[in-house]
């Protein structure tokens, strides 16, 4: 039921921001600045129980999941770089928009780097000399 | 629940701000309103960045964005 909830809270807010818009402009952005960060401070409480489960899992079947914290780290890129660039797309900033998510691209890049590297390496071992 | 209790203040502090602002335009004193106008924004915005950097803190806890990546991010 957590779910109704926060989907009227959405709701009444976006009424809110539709009310702040006609008056001044900026100020309903910093509203809709303020709604994201609430729908994602929501699902981050959510999406911590989920990892500290994916753990326990681990660590009770000892299954081990190569490069899991470059696996987390890479999600919580994505996340953050496509929360920014749709609030900038939400305030008709397209450009700004795109460059963050090249910069969102160029890190997940260079953190997934050592990854290529080691399937490179293994690669390379079955390539008889 | 405090997030609908922010989510209503923030909207309200917009709109009093836009009839503070029209009030004074009307009074003859654009100047000040300009600035009350100003002052309200700043104020909202503080409060923004207060919950943006929680929600970053968060998010670094979390994902795990802290330990080696230290010197890329931070």
């Amino acid at each position: 039921m957590q779910l109704l909830q926060i989907l009227a809270v959405v709701i009444i807010a976006s009424l809110l921001v539709i009310l702040v818009r006609e008056r001044n402009e900026s100020i309903s952005f910093l509203l809709v600045i303020i709604i994201g960060v609430f729908i994602f401070l929501y699902i981050l409480s959510h999406i911590s129980q989920l990892f500290d489960v994916f753990n326990q899992i681990i660590s009770r079947f000892n299954v081990s999941i190569p490069h899991l914290d470059t696996i987390l780290k890479v999600i919580g890129i994505a996340y953050i770089t496509e929360f920014a660039s749709h609030l900038l797309k939400d305030a008709d900033l397209e450009a700004i928009a795109v460059k963050v998510e090249m910069v969102g691209k160029i890190f997940i890049l260079v953190l997934a780097l050592p990854i290529f590297i080691a399937v490179l390496e293994t690669l390379m071992h079955f390539i008889p000399h | 629940m405090n997030e609908v209790h922010l989510l209503f203040q923030v909207a309200a502090i917009g709109i009093v701000l836009a009839m503070i602002h029209t009030i004074l335009k009307q009074m003859g004193k654009e100047d000040i309103a300009h600035w009350v106008t100003l002052i309200g924004f700043i104020i909202i915005l503080v409060i923004v960045i207060d919950h943006l950097s929680r929600l970053f803190q968060q998010i670094k806890s979390v994902f795990l964005l802290q330990m080696i990546i230290r010197g890329l991010f931070m």
